[in-house]
Parts: structure tokens; sequence; C-alpha cells
């Protein structure tokens, strides 16, 4: 397919997900937002099978590729939400969050043609980029409860940390998967488990605000600064994902 | 548990806290905090904060309490493996000529540009010595090590996509090594793809062309790790662990209409404390 196919594609996405937020808003469990939510859904999985049939693997080799792919593991999150966290009131945030990434994806280059270098021919690269795509939609996703949680009554505001909790909860554990799949990984391709490469450090940066977190919440002296550190993961989740990329000069993670 | 000795902890665990965060934020910027000591100030304040967490924050009670204990000591095992890897590890970057690549060709330039025979066969010969740990104080160069056995390059592949040779797609190297008691193996070496030999893992750098002769030079990794198992089951200890915690969890009790009784009894009853607290 075309870059100009692809983009209006990923635009159409974007405008099904920002459709299915607003009349989410119209009418409580909206049968019309569910439905368009899917039809997102649906057009956003269908460039992810298309990149996929280009590469002929995982389509997780460019931005545009994990960011593509990003707004479907958002659909699989929601899945694991709803069934074990009574979550389904999360759904808007889980549209709002697709539709901005959808859009930032249409102004992309839609490149498909990427070459895989030895380094990441490795059984670890699918596992170690996944268990991150899982871990930094359920924190993006915990931020966005965290600031609504700032602004509301405190009758709701109990809701929302709590669906926080289950959220990072989900995601941490993912978190720390893929940080340790890519250091074994590391030491079985350079003979190192932790070379402070920027991406790396920023990510145990996340890492350890989202451990504070979990401690802090823990006691009932420290909880009420806990939910700060959600924030500045989050913060630092966006500084290990995009801006180390752009302006992370020797690092071996960089792709664009 | 004493009530003032859990608030120094909890001091404690927000300082180290803190300075890790700070210290991994200059890191990562770029920063340069004391050299080759980064990683061992950080991991002894990683201990230190698993330490106090597990102190001072209680941990879940009988089965729910496995996965915390899973995570922590996971982290400790890691912690303890890499600190005998610093301790007892060594490893190194050594560029291994390749033999197969000395041409007939390559081998007549050598010859004009003043190699001896012998310099050639050293060249194609079995490498059995590495740079040490330590340096000689008078030539200021690493001390020769024996690595237990002797190897030697006889052929190295490169696969490309394309046509112009820009992007590599595979990088196989020969390795023949010939053991202390007379026995010759042939085995492969790429990326990604490791030689475990007599305690040494051996990893395929980089490639390159020496400048002067042109031979071909395959750039080895040598490392010894003496603890690699126990960081190895560390990590996955964590990972199981970590899992095991998040997301096997008690159900939350709602203690906030509770504690709302209670604050009204308290300030009914004229508690100072109760007054204070809340």
């Amino acid at each position: 397919m075309t870059g100009t196919l692809l983009r209006i594609f990923c635009l159409a996405a974007a405008v099904f997900y920002y459709a299915a937020f607003a009349s989410s808003y119209l009418k409580k469990d909206s049968r019309v937002s569910f439905v368009l939510w899917m039809i997102g859904i649906s057009v956003n999985s269908g460039i992810v099978a298309n990149n996929w049939i280009v590469n002929g693997y995982m389509p997780f080799v460019s931005m545009y590729q994990v960011l593509t792919f990003l707004g479907v593991t958002y659909g699989i999150v929601y899945i694991y939400i709803r069934y074990m966290h009574n979550g389904a009131w999360m759904k808007r945030y889980i549209m709002i969050s697709q539709a901005v990434i959808m859009t930032g994806v249409s102004f992309m280059v839609q490149a498909s043609e990427w070459t895989f270098p030895p380094a990441l021919q490795s059984p670890f690269f699918i596992p170690h980029v996944f268990s991150y795509m899982i871990s930094y939609t359920l924190v993006a996703l915990a931020a966005i409860l965290c600031v609504i949680s700032l602004f509301i009554a405190d009758g709701e505001k109990k809701k929302y940390e709590n669906g926080m909790y289950n959220l990072v909860c989900t995601g941490f554990p993912f978190m720390v998967m893929g940080m340790f799949l890519g250091a074994v990984w590391a030491n079985e391709c350079w003979g190192n488990y932790w070379s402070w490469d920027n991406k790396e450090s920023w990510s145990l940066v996340t890492v350890l605000a989202l451990s504070v977190y979990l401690h802090f919440r823990r006691h009932e002296k420290l909880k009420k600064y806990a939910k700060w550190f959600v924030l500045l993961a989050v913060v630092f989740e966006i500084i290990t994902l995009f801006f180390v990329g752009m302006f992370g000069g020797n690092s071996m993670h960089t792709y664009n | 548990m004493n009530k003032q000795l859990s608030y120094v902890l909890y001091a404690v665990l927000g300082i180290v806290m803190a300075a890790l965060l700070v210290m991994t934020v200059i890191a990562s910027a770029g920063g340069n905090l004391w050299g080759g000591m980064t990683t061992v100030v950080i991991l002894f304040l990683m201990g230190l904060a698993i330490a106090v967490a597990v102190v001072a924050f209680n941990p879940r009670k009988g089965f729910y309490s496995i996965g915390f204990y899973l995570a922590h000591i996971g982290i400790v095992m890691f912690l303890v493996g890499s600190l005998l890897y610093s301790v007892g590890g060594y490893s190194v970057t050594v560029a291994v000529p390749d033999g197969g690549s000395i041409t007939p060709l390559i081998e007549y330039q050598m010859i004009q540009k003043g190699l001896t025979s012998d310099d050639i066969a050293s060249l194609k010969g079995y490498y059995n010595q590495i740079p040490g740990r330590e340096t000689d104080e008078v030539t200021g160069q690493k001390i020769p090590q024996d690595l237990g056995f002797n190897l030697r390059i006889t052929d190295f592949v490169t696969e490309y996509y394309d046509e112009e040779q820009k992007n590599v797609k595979h990088y196989e190297a020969t390795v023949e090594i010939l053991y202390d008691d007379g026995t010759v193996e042939t085995k492969s070496l790429s990326v990604n793809n490791t030689l475990h030999i007599n305690g040494w893992k051996l990893y395929l750098m980089d490639v390159g062309i020496d400048d002067v002769y042109g031979y071909g030079k395959v750039h080895i990794t040598f490392k010894n790790d003496p603890a690699e198992f126990l960081s190895t089951l560390g990590i996955v200890i964590i990972i199981i662990g970590t899992f095991m915690m998040c997301l096997i969890r008690p159900r939350e009790k709602d203690t906030s209409s509770r504690k709302g009784k209670v604050k009204t009894v308290r300030s009914v009853t004229g508690s100072k404390k109760g007054g204070v607290t809340r």
C-alpha cells in the first residue's frame, strides 16, 4: 500500500476514535460509541496487519509501526481491565488516548521498508518490545485518571484512585519484565547487562518512579504524595519513548 | 514496630529513592557522575532501598506475601551477582586476525611492507592470550592472560540485504578451537549466538580491516562471569515475583467509612490526638 493511502487510513482511525469519544458523552453506555470504537480498532488493526505483511515479522521497527501497534494494544488491555477490574468506565479514556496516538501517527512518515540488523535478530526482541508497549499503555491511562482525580469531588476521587492503582499494578510487572528481558538480551548480545545507554537509564527512572508510587501507596502517611509519582512516571515514559529517539545521540535504541 | 524508628526508616527510604532518581536522571542526561563508580554506587543504594523497604513496609500476610518475597529476594540475588562479577569477573574485547582472509595477494603485500613469514604464520595461527586485568607498571601494557584454549578464525561471512552492501543481514565467523588435550572443534560464532568455552563466553562484536596490511579482523569479547547463573536466576525470580505481587492481590478493604466513624467518635470525646492527626 502506498504511503498516502496508509496516511488516509490512519486519519480515518483517528476520526473514528474521536467520534467514539465524543458520542460516549451523549448517552450513558452508548451503543453508537461502541460501534464507532470497534470500526476505529478494525481500521487500526488493518494498518498493523498491512505493516506485518510488508515486514514479514512483527511490526516493531519504526516509530510509526510501534505507535500504530500501540493503538491496538489499548484494545487488548481494555479486555483485561474490563473483566478483571470492572473497568468499563475507563473506555472513553482509552478512546481518547488511541485518538491522540493515531493523530500523531498520521503526521509521520509511513515508510515500510526497513532492514533487520543482526543485533535485533533474537527471540528476546518481540517479548521485550511487546511487554513495554502493554505497560506504556497502562501507565499512560493511569496518568490520565490521575490528572482527572486532581480536579474532581472527593466522592468520585476514590474510584479514580483505585482505578489508577489497578492500572499501575497491571502495567508495572510488564515494565519490569521488559526491562530485565532487555538486560538478559544485552548480556547475550554484547556481554553486558546494563550499559547506561540513554534509553536504558530513562526507562530505569520510569520504573523507579512507579516503584516509589507502589511503596508510598502502602503507607498511610506517604499515601497522599504517591500519585504525583505516576505523573512523574508518565513524563519519564514520554521522554523514554520519544525524546531519546529524537535527541539521544549515541543510543543503541534509536529508531525513527 | 517502634514508631520513631519507622519514621527514620521512611525518611531514609525517601532520601535513598530520591537520590536514585536524581542520579539516574543525571546519568540519563549523559552526565558522568564518578566514572566507573556510578554502577556500584547505584547498586549499593538500590540494595539499601530494598533493605529499608522490606523492613519499613509490612508485607502482606500468608499466600499473598510470596510474590513480595520472591521479587525482593530476586533483586538481592541480582545485586549479589553483579557484585561478584565486579569482584571476580573479567571482560575484554580483542581484535582477532581472520586467518582465512590472508590470501596469497595480501600475503605478498605484507611481505612487501616488511613482514617476515614468521609474522604472517603467527597471524594465521592459533590465538591463546588476551590482555589481562593487571597493568605492567614499567611498560604500561596489560599483562597477558592465558585463555586455557587456542582459537583461530578460519572464515568470516557477511550477508547484506541490498546490492550496495549498506545494510548488514548476518555476520558469521567460523572458529576453530584447539584444546590442551589435542582435540580440535569447529564452531560458528555470530551476533546473538555466543560460544561457551572453558568458562569463557565469546561474543562477536564487530568486524574490521587492518589499516596497514589489509587482512580482516574479528572483534571478539571474552567474558568470564562466575555469577552469571545467579544473576540470570535472580532476574527470572524478579519477573515471576513482580507478576505475582502485582496481579495476585488481596481485595482492598474499603476502610474509608470505618475511619470516618472512628474520627467522629474521637472528636466527640474530645481526644486531642484524634483532632491533631487528621
